[in-house]
């Protein structure tokens, strides 16, 4: 009962599967088609005859950066919340809660006036910059920063480790859960990104995949085992990323474990 | 290897004086133990050496050299912490010349180093191997030798042996006792554990409450405590103390004791010499160690016993004697304290005159405390807000830049008439926003979105709650983690791509969605080609998209639900129904409320499915007839195919400020509805 319902929620993706690798004109039968024929002709088309490869490299460049970046500033502000006493630390802790209550549709018009003034308009730093500082990465490693036992630090200290040395060869690597969940949460956002690139972007050359995968939505609707190939070309390293890893993004996003305690 | 001497320390943490002003002096290569209990101030004045906390006042010299404001590594010292602080990701090796890589040390001398250290301690054979495979034993050498390879000045040890097991530390205390012998480095060892001070200590300082009680050798210590406190401490069981008072009669002096005043002892010359001039106004404490008891009759000795009748037996010699008659008190081996039954109150500078060895104090010079207490502080701070602010910068800038500048500027143009290809920007008070009232296309947007919102919120929330109660129970065969993924799936993949799949499920000649509805006899719908369908369509996505999120945090919120009260319902004969409505649902409350707020924030602002599966080729840009015309695709167009950028900073303001408030409804609305544990 339970994987039947389950299963239910995983059929228009295994779908997507069925029409890229199906007959030409499996689409457009009826009954419709359930078995899928991995004929790879279409994907090997889109991704040769095409700018395709472009737009996954764009994707895969963008996300790349996003998430080192995200890991850097997220390590480095979550060990300032958690080990050095500031003025402003409290400050800034409300800060980041307020960017969480943001509501991102509503700042979409003065981002794009923002980013227009910094010349930042259709570059890849546009995609990449403004979600390189992550609220719950830096949460995240805050919390997991706080459980390092104090005299790790202090011995560092005593050692002449410099704060930087410390972060990165010690206090990091402690925290490895949580450099995973940050990677995984940004992974996803960033390679599904939309709606960002489809207002700051109009040049084809930056494009990333989900962006052109909408254009392309528009120019080849006829063309559905094709449309179906790119779909499946965008879907695909999601997939098996989360195939590899479900029960850690299924935590992360849970904020703990699911199973019960006493 | 140094002497380490103190003058005049204090520590204060805010109003609370955590060290009374010490003055002592560690010789060179001296195993020097500090004692006393929990929150004696031992640890901190280790820390003080260490320097991990700088001094409110005072100077602390190493040789001749005032270090007190050296941070840390430049003091040439090493420490040993109570959980050895060995860094668990690295093998010992590494752990071992971390410091030294810190320090630049060249990479042959660093191997070098750590070779002789590890073979010095005998764990050669452990320096590829992590910590997590070594024993208690080991890891306590490894911290040895992770504070050896940095050729210490001095030797810092902080409760060192707690950690390990009776036998272990027994076996341990020998061996750092013997390695100090070998290596002369002056030590400084901390413990609350009187036995280790007594078998490893050349001199020991007892401290409580943030005071020096005595400094002496072990011997010193146990012979002639100088205060209550000392006596007490040390041996096991510990000194028997009786108060009273002295009376002197025809040159001797008498002893009354305060329970039995009326019976008073002679004190015999070797004792009452000990006694201080003005012993007859004061209380006077006589304390004696329980294994100086011995039943009586002894010869050679001099004794006194009381006993609970107040008879009194007396002997001489140098051996004890005495009777133990249930709770008597017998007093051995003449040994009399003086000092003021509250320590502390003791006159200034009481503590300075309980040294054995005490320090010689230039009283010449002049008290420069409060200087170096003023900039200790702030340099300490100054450190620490540089550092705080240089690590959050990078985040933080990005927060101000793209965040929380736009959300300042979005309530300045929504009130001016700008544009994207003017320099100038005019005022227009609230001209944006009547202007927005008089477009039928805002109202529209505004209805779909609130029909939108209002459809799926309660449908997600109902279904996510279904779905995480049929969810909940343990591991099946496929188990629950399997399906959980699954259900979860949906929401991690790209709303573009799927949208695809989507539009052909919505195709009103070939699509899966027709071929459902023709198989339940109902008959065909337009879907996305429709007025009426479009939006639902949307909605069906919708939920498909995202019920798998709330699932999840509602299993979350299953699970933080104790077994205990489950069983205890069941215990009761509650079944299904009943154990929902009055366990699970109040206990829920708070994670329902999350839920639904998130929900509405996140409909409220949906834009990609509505743009994929409606905006595009389907039926002009919002569906048939604006029929999925929400706001965030409004502000969308307005702004980036009209380039109306007041207009839809006005609409974006008006958004802000519905969020928001239906946030702090629905806050205001749980903080008296919803049960929170």
């Amino acid at each position: 009962m339970r994987l039947a319902v389950a299963l239910l929620f995983i059929i228009p993706v295994y779908w997507i599967l069925v029409l890229a690798t199906g007959y030409h004109g499996a689409v457009y039968h009826l009954p419709p088609v359930w078995v899928p024929l991995f004929h790879w002709a279409p994907m090997v088309y889109v991704l040769t005859h095409t700018h395709w490869m472009r737009y996954v490299l764009n994707s895969v460049g963008i996300t790349t950066a996003t998430i080192v970046l995200v890991v850097a500033t997220s390590a480095l502000a979550g060990y300032a919340l958690a080990e050095i006493p500031f003025k402003g630390q409290t400050a800034y802790f409300f800060l980041i809660l307020g960017v969480m209550m943001l509501p991102q549709q509503a700042l979409l018009v003065p981002q794009y006036v923002v980013l227009f003034h910094l010349h930042m308009l259709n570059t890849y730093a546009a995609m990449v910059v403004p979600f390189a500082a992550s609220t719950s990465g830096i949460f995240l490693f805050r919390q997991f920063f706080k459980k390092i036992p104090v005299s790790f630090g202090e011995i560092a200290r005593i050692e002449g480790v410099s704060t930087l040395t410390y972060i990165r060869r010690v206090a990091v690597p402690l925290a490895k859960p949580a450099v995973a969940t940050t990677v995984l949460l940004t992974f996803i956002a960033s390679w599904n990104q939309f709606q960002w690139p489809l207002i700051m972007t109009n040049s084809p050359q930056i494009q990333p995949i989900e962006l052109a995968l909408s254009h392309y939505m528009q120019a080849y609707e006829a063309n559905w085992r094709e449309l179906a190939s790119a779909a499946l070309i965008a879907l695909s390293p999601i997939l098996l990323v989360f195939g590899f890893t479900q029960r850690y993004i299924v935590q992360a996003v849970a904020g703990g474990d699911l199973n019960a305690k006493d | 290897m140094a002497r380490v001497t103190f003058r005049r320390v204090m520590k204060t943490f805010g109003s609370h004086d955590v060290l009374s002003p010490l003055s002592f002096e560690v010789a060179d290569g001296e195993f020097f133990v500090i004692v006393g209990p929990s929150g004696s101030g031992k640890s901190t004045t280790l820390r003080l050496v260490a320097g991990l906390e700088r001094p409110s006042q005072g100077e602390i010299y190493f040789d001749t050299e005032r270090v007190d404001q050296w941070p840390p590594h430049t003091r040439d010292v090493g420490m040993v912490f109570q959980n050895y602080a060995i860094y668990p990701h690295m093998s010992v090796f590494s752990n071992m010349s971390f410091g030294l890589e810190a320090q630049r040390t060249p990479k042959h001398t660093i191997a070098q180093r750590v070779q002789q250290v590890a073979a010095l301690l005998e764990i050669e054979q452990l320096l590829p191997k992590r910590p997590g495979e070594l024993s208690g034993g080991q890891k306590q050498r490894v911290a040895l030798g992770r504070a050896l390879v940095r050729n210490p000045r001095v030797f810092l040890m902080d409760e060192p042996l707690s950690n390990l097991d009776a036998q272990l530390r027994d076996h341990m205390r020998t061996e750092i006792r013997l390695l100090h012998d070998r290596l002369k480095i002056t030590t400084i060892y901390v413990t609350h554990d009187q036995t280790e001070a007594m078998t490893m200590a050349d001199r020991i300082m007892v401290m409580d409450q943030g005071r020096i009680q005595q400094i002496g050798t072990p011997a010193e210590i146990y012979a002639h405590p100088s205060t209550i406190f000392v006596a007490k401490f040390f041996g096991s069981p510990s000194m028997n103390i009786v108060s009273g008072r002295i009376a002197v009669d025809k040159n001797v002096a008498w002893f009354h004791p305060a329970h039995s005043p009326e019976t008073p002892i002679p004190l015999p010359t070797s004792v009452s010499t000990l006694l201080p001039e003005d012993s007859t106004s004061h209380t006077i404490y006589m304390g004696f160690r329980p294994e100086d008891i011995v039943p009586k009759p002894l010869a050679n000795a001099f004794a006194f016993a009381f006993l609970p009748t107040g008879e009194l037996s007396t002997s001489s010699g140098d051996a004890t004697v005495g009777a133990m008659v249930r709770d008597s008190l017998v007093c051995g081996r003449g040994w009399l304290a003086h000092h003021c039954s509250r320590p502390r109150r003791c006159p200034p500078g009481g503590p300075d005159t309980m040294m054995s060895r005490p320090v010689s104090i230039d009283s010449s010079q002049p008290d420069s405390r409060p200087k170096s207490h003023s900039r200790s502080v702030t340099r300490q701070q100054l450190r620490d807000t540089v550092w705080g602010y240089g690590l959050i910068l990078p985040s933080l800038l990005v927060f101000l830049i793209f965040f929380y500048g736009p959300a300042l500027f979005l309530a300045y143009i929504a009130f001016f008439h700008w544009s994207i290809f003017a320099s100038q920007s005019t005022f227009v008070g609230l001209k944006n926003f009547t202007t927005l009232l008089h477009q039928p296309i805002f109202w529209q947007s505004l209805l779909n979105t609130a029909y939108y919102v209002v459809a799926v919120v309660p449908a997600t929330t109902l279904l996510a709650l279904a779905l995480a109660l049929l969810l909940r129970e343990g591991m099946g065969r496929f188990g629950g983690g399997f399906s959980r993924a699954l259900i979860f799936l949906p929401h991690v993949t790209p709303v573009v791509a799927t949208s695809i799949i989507w539009v052909w499920i919505f195709n009103p000649q070939f699509g899966l969605a027709n071929v459902v509805l023709h198989f339940f006899h109902v008959p065909p719908s337009n879907w996305l080609e429709s007025v009426h369908w479009a939006l639902p369509s949307v909605m069906i996505y919708t939920l498909w998209h995202s019920v798998g999120l709330y699932t999840i945090l509602f299993l979350a919120g299953l699970a933080s639900i104790p077994r205990s009260v489950l069983e205890a319902a069941a215990t009761d004969g509650a079944r299904g129904w009943r154990v929902f409505k009055r366990i699970l649902w109040p206990l829920l409350g708070p994670i329902t409320f999350f839920v639904i707020v998130l929900a509405t924030i996140n409909t409220m602002q949906t834009f990609s499915q509505v743009y994929t599966l409606t905006g595009g080729p389907h039926g002009g840009a919002g569906g048939p007839a604006f029929s999925t015309t929400t706001d965030s695709l409004l502000i969308y167009q307005t702004a980036f195919l009209y380039l109306h950028f007041s207009l839809a900073s006005a609409m974006s303001l008006i958004l802000f400020v519905l969020i928001l408030g239906l946030t702090l409804i629905q806050k205001w609305f749980a903080d008296r509805f919803v049960f929170y544990r």
